[in-house]
């Protein structure tokens, strides 16, 4: 085969004579001042709120404030090569990011472009950055559970598909963790996850995308990138472009077509790690537009900024196809201050929080998740039934417990019954202890709750509860496989069921203690 | 251009006081010519401009540059108050908000048309009905020369373009089919 060099002139030929010309009709401004990354604007009268504007060199803006005689926008690239009385077009389209079976396994920015090294992303389909959310009639309560694989979070604070659950604390108290630990949780459950950090370092993202991959969690994950390096509204703008690849996948079945009562469409879980920073980012773009500050000088429309993201989360109906969207936001608190002006927010908006304390991650508690003030208004309707069953009582335990065991400081004399219910306590907490990136199936974290709250683990010193619990698991896996499988597909604890556990795990206690005895 | 909220509340101003179309014009042209002193003529600019000049002096020239052109005695009254306020320095803006301003009210509109090569006189007249019959107003053109363009024109009024020039139209050629 051989090309010859007359047919490819044909060809162009042929293009160019196909070619005509045309006037080309636009709108255009010119750029009273600029920086920051911000610009003024004079003339485009006609532009719209939040509409595309096409500069110079490349760059994009977008129109954010609309003035009697002037359009202030934010600028996204290199703004710096922007100087005044430069042209500015209309480009009558308003921002959107590409979204598709593309973008899974990707580590894309704001603007969806790709991060990882791996070749442009190859799809046509794109979506609105800002979105109305779904409406009353198109949603559904939230029945389904998304497992965690966390056993404090899964029995007490349970999050079902679609919910949105903020996760809360101080610095390094492991709220990434969680958020990682639930992503890796997800392999084989269909739901696709998008990690969207905000202003964080690009180590600490690169560390992230490195344990999604290891764990195998990349395959179904979007990590929405917009580093602490990159410009304010870069920033402001990530967890909406996350939020829109979740919604198409949301919108749109495996094949890709719009979701319908025949065509499920899929289950997404977005992360926003974290939403005080994306707040600042958004201090920043309103005070440089000279918008009003209010109070600790946020804009007075901070609060509608992450309602309408969250609000964005949904478990739609049948006839949508089914899908859903569940929202871990995450807030950063200074010194435990749940009470500040974002925390407060969110708190408010979210359907429950999971707040973590430091004197518990330092006192060894991890997760440390203070069940006292973590919530979750509407998770418990997704609990399977069996988790309910055991977790029912447990909430109460620990909240008896933690009281006693502030009483009990004061003096060693204590009866009985106080006793019990104090080694009881200290066992639960053991219980509740897990390592990072080691998530459990739900038929796990029933048995040995069950062991808990039943008091099977009364007889072991608080030091061996944790090699209790994971030799059992072992001994579980090899002797009970019918068991572990039972619980997961009946999801409810019948009484031949119950029996079975009290039968296998009085097996496991007494080879275990022969096997301390032995050891020691 | 950064004081434009301040020119567009003068200028206004001044539009609502004078009442007729030809009072209009003629204070349209002495701010023009004005505004241009003021920002070439750097003698005009150190005089107007000095804080340390007396604002009775100042008000004097103005006023015989004023008389000598036979401007209407609002705009007289006007000037003196630019300088009673300390807005001299505003008046190239505001004389360029108050020519706007006056099209506008008068239902005009300014256009700028670039061209590669020069227009004929017969050409310009074309152009001036065109852009009439797409505005829908008497158009003002003020004609540019590019060569850049390398053909065909490209027409500004107010703020759309009609961009009907080689040039574009060549890269967007280009842009064709190297996406192709």
């Amino acid at each position: 085969m051989e090309i010859k060099v007359d047919e490819i002139s044909k060809i162009l030929r042929q293009q160019i004579e196909g070619f005509r010309g045309q006037v080309d009709l636009a709108e255009v401004g010119t750029i009273i001042s600029v920086g920051d990354g911000i610009a003024r604007i004079h003339g485009l009268e006609k532009a719209m709120s939040g509409e595309l504007l096409e500069l110079p060199h490349n760059v994009m803006g977008m129109a954010l404030n609309l003035e009697e005689d002037s359009v202030g926008a934010v600028l996204f690239g290199e703004s710096d090569l922007i100087k005044e009385g430069d042209q500015v077009r209309r480009t009558r389209r308003i921002m959107q990011v590409p979204a598709g079976e593309n973008v899974i396994g990707r580590v894309v920015n704001t603007l969806g472009q790709p991060l990882d090294g791996k070749g442009a992303i190859q799809t046509s389909h794109f979506m609105p950055v800002e979105r109305i959310a779904p409406g009353v009639v198109e949603r559904t309560p939230v029945k389904e559970p998304l497992q965690t694989g966390i056993k404090a979070i899964d029995a007490m604070i349970p999050i079902g598909r679609g919910q949105r659950e903020l996760i809360i604390g101080d610095r390094q108290t492991g709220k990434t963790a969680i958020a990682l630990d639930t992503i890796i949780n997800q392999k084989g459950q269909g739901v696709i996850c998008i990690y969207v950090a905000v202003g964080q370092k690009q180590s600490t993202v690169s560390q992230v995308v490195k344990t999604l991959e290891e764990a195998g969690a990349m395959e179904y994950t979007i990590v929405v990138c917009s580093a602490a390096s990159s410009p304010a509204p870069l920033q402001y703008l990530a967890p909406y472009a996350g939020c829109a690849m979740g919604e198409y996948l949301q919108l749109h079945g495996a094949d890709g077509k719009p979701a319908s009562k025949s065509n499920p469409g899929r289950a997404v879980l977005c992360i926003y790690d974290d939403l005080s920073k994306h707040a600042v980012a958004y201090r920043e773009v309103s005070l440089l537009l000279r918008r009003p500050p209010g109070r600790e000088a946020y804009p007075g429309d901070v609060f509608y900024l992450h309602s309408r993201l969250l609000e964005r989360a949904s478990k739609l109906n049948a006839d949508g196809g089914g899908g859903s969207l569940t929202a871990l936001p995450i807030i950063e608190t200074q010194a435990g201050d749940i009470s500040a002006y974002i925390p407060t927010n969110v708190i408010s908006i979210t359907d429950g929080q999971i707040f973590l304390e430091s004197d518990l991650f330092f006192s060894g508690v991890r997760p440390a998740v203070n069940v006292g003030l973590s919530v979750s208004r509407v998770g418990g309707n997704a609990q399977i039934k069996a988790m309910k069953q055991v977790a029912g009582t447990l909430r109460l335990s620990m909240a008896q417990y933690r009281e006693l065991a502030a009483f009990a400081q004061f003096g060693s004399d204590l009866d009985k019954a106080t006793q019990d219910q104090l080694a009881r306590g200290q066992r639960l907490v053991e219980v509740l202890k897990q390592a990072q990136y080691a998530p459990l199936s739900v038929e796990r974290q029933i048995v040995i709750i069950y062991a808990g709250a039943n008091g099977f683990l009364d007889d072991i010193s608080v030091a061996d509860v944790r090699p209790f619990e994971g030799d059992m698991y072992r001994y579980l896996e090899v002797h009970h496989r019918d068991l572990l499988a039972d619980i997961a597909s009946k999801k409810s604890l019948d009484d031949d069921i119950k029996a079975r556990i009290g039968t296998a795990l009085g097996a496991f206690k007494a080879e275990f203690k022969a096997q301390r005895v032995a050891s020691k | 251009m950064k004081d434009r909220k301040l020119a567009t509340r003068y200028a206004k101003a001044l539009l609502g006081a004078l009442p007729d179309a030809a009072a209009q014009n003629l204070a349209d042209e002495f701010l023009a010519a004005l505004g241009a002193s003021l920002k070439s003529n750097a003698e005009l600019r150190a005089f107007l401009l000095d804080p340390a000049t007396p604002a009775g002096a100042k008000k004097s020239l103005l006023d015989q540059l004023a008389t000598a052109r036979q401007v209407p005695d609002r705009v007289k009254t006007f000037v003196s108050m630019v300088v009673d306020n300390g807005r001299l320095a505003a008046l190239p803006s505001i004389a360029e908000v108050f020519h706007q301003e006056r099209e506008a009210a008068q239902g005009q509109v300014s256009a700028t048309l670039i061209a590669a090569t020069p227009l004929t006189p017969e050409l310009r007249a074309r152009a001036v009905t065109a852009l009439q019959k797409l505005s829908g107003r008497t158009v003002n053109l003020k004609v540019e020369v590019d060569p850049g363009l390398l053909g065909g024109a490209v027409a500004q009024v107010g703020s759309v373009v009609y961009d009907g020039s080689l040039k574009t139209q060549l890269a967007r050629l280009r842009r064709t089919m190297g996406e192709e």
